[in-house]
């Protein structure tokens, strides 16, 4: 099957592949899904925390940007549309677990505390789990335990390279909050991984790559 | 008020001088103030030294495909003119029934069509099956007289009497549209009959039984009270006085009263 992936579709930008898809280009929207799958996904999968959500959520998105690009007039934002589109469904989500205790709702804000009895905070403080947990897992958990808003404004202008004004446009809020948001989310991670016995400072990670 | 809505100007600089969002002037600015304020270089350090840990934090995860498959895509209901005219007026109808009668149908015109011919009558269009007629012309033994000479044909082609215009074409398949219409609106006809007329025979079995057993019923308390003590006599139903007593009678539904509801 000719899905349009590695033909002179390839070649044309997000704006002239979306103007293909809304006059029925089915190759066209492949395209451009296989363009920004993997960015979408790995974005969805640090605002969710697993893996399972994520995958769920991502196709929903792409369901759903398929359905509704028809009204999308600037092809030239695909990229912050369809993070808005993830964004939502992942509140969504969120909403959905709030009744598991898992995370915080979106709105109430301020840093989450994991559910007592979980004996994760304890176990995290220990040296001993900083030896066996690698920082890659151990970001994975902090980050997830940052306030959805936060998260977002770190993930969107960390991993995804989205700008604070283009933050603004997908989020709703002004730039300059999009900032703050950046940086209280960057102090509660300080104080999460320090609980766990990670150091951030930048003299620290020099020293570490001496 | 959410919690931290209110922007600081300082982290506001902050954020935008770590991303280089800072104009040139700016982030002159930012880095003089950098140098000679040890509270904001100790907090510029903390940002970086945790924004450095974030690049520490890959995906290794399978990223899904999501790939649209013509056959399968649902695209959204274009109108097509008189399909979806035909699809109004007669989309009750194409039931399973409906498109039983109107493959039927399709299948007889096809089986037809192809001895099909439409000619031109004095009287209209006529659509006749089978092979044709003999010609009427006679066909000259040897076409062409005389060697080099123009051939005379049977028809020329000028005569456009001999031909069906589009415009009478379309006609006639309006006119075959409409036949077909009529068609199925009589077939429905006919099934609400039916069924009509086998709701009928069943209320009417009904009522013949029920009357049947409440005389039955009446013999009996007659047949119960001959000789009995007055103060021991059964009551008829009807002398109950009980709401309920109708019940006991006859049903009073009219087989006229039942009406076979149209799916329209």
């Amino acid at each position: 099957m000719n899905t349009g992936v590695g033909g002179p579709l390839d070649a044309l930008t997000d704006e002239q592949l979306v103007a293909l898809i809304q006059q029925g280009n089915i190759n066209a929207f492949n395209n451009l899904s296989q363009r920004w799958e993997t960015s979408l996904y790995r974005f969805i999968r640090r605002m969710m925390g697993n893996s399972e959500d994520a995958r769920d959520v991502c196709q929903e998105a792409w369901a759903k940007a398929y359905q509704n690009i028809g009204t999308l007039r600037e092809g030239a934002k695909f990229r912050a549309w369809i993070h808005y589109i993830a964004l939502n469904l992942c509140r969504d989500r969120f909403r959905s677990l709030k009744s598991k205790a898992i995370h915080s709702s979106y709105e109430e804000g301020g840093l989450e505390v994991l559910p007592e009895g979980s004996g994760k905070t304890a176990q995290w403080a220990t040296t001993r789990h900083v030896e066996q947990t690698s920082l890659k897992t151990l970001l994975d958990e902090a980050l997830t335990a940052l306030p959805n808003e936060q998260r977002t404004a770190i993930v969107l202008r960390e991993y995804q390279g989205f700008t604070s004004e283009e933050i603004a446009e997908i989020t709703g809020v002004p730039a300059a909050t999009v900032r703050s948001r950046i940086f209280y989310g960057f102090k509660a991670l300080r104080r999460i991984l320090g609980e766990r016995g990670i150091s951030a400072s930048a003299a620290d990670l020099n020293r570490s790559k001496e | 008020m959410k919690r931290h809505e209110a922007v600081d100007p300082k982290i506001d600089r902050l954020i935008a001088a770590l991303y280089g969002e800072l104009n040139e002037a700016e982030q002159a600015s930012f880095e003089a103030q950098l140098a000679t304020d040890p509270l904001l270089r100790a907090e510029w350090e903390e940002i970086v030294g945790t924004r450095n840990l974030l690049t520490g934090w890959e995906l290794e995860d399978r990223v899904p495909s999501f790939v649209v498959v013509p056959a399968v895509v649902t695209r959204p209901r274009v109108s097509m003119g008189w399909v979806a005219g035909l699809r109004d007026r007669f989309g009750n109808w194409f039931s399973v029934g409906g498109w039983v009668v109107a493959g039927a149908a399709a299948a007889i015109l096809l089986m037809m069509a192809k001895d099909l011919r439409i000619e031109k009558t004095a009287n209209g269009i006529a659509f006749n099956f089978g092979k044709p007629a003999p010609a009427n012309h006679v066909v000259p033994a040897d076409p062409v007289t005389d060697f080099g000479g123009t051939p005379r044909l049977v028809s020329d082609g000028t005569n456009a009497d001999q031909y069906v215009t589009r415009n009478e074409l379309d006609q006639q398949s309006a006119a075959m549209l409409r036949m077909m219409a009529a068609y199925m609106n009589d077939y429905r006809g006919r099934r609400d009959q039916e069924i009509g007329a086998a709701m009928r025979s069943l209320y009417g079995n009904l009522n013949a039984r029920q009357a049947s057993q409440y005389e039955d019923l009446l013999g009996k308390i007659d047949a119960a009270n001959s000789g009995a003590p007055a103060e021991h006599e059964f009551l008829r139903p009807t002398e109950l006085g009980m709401s309920h007593a109708d019940s006991l009678g006859p049903l009073r539904l009219s087989p006229e009263d039942v009406e076979v509801g149209r799916n329209e």
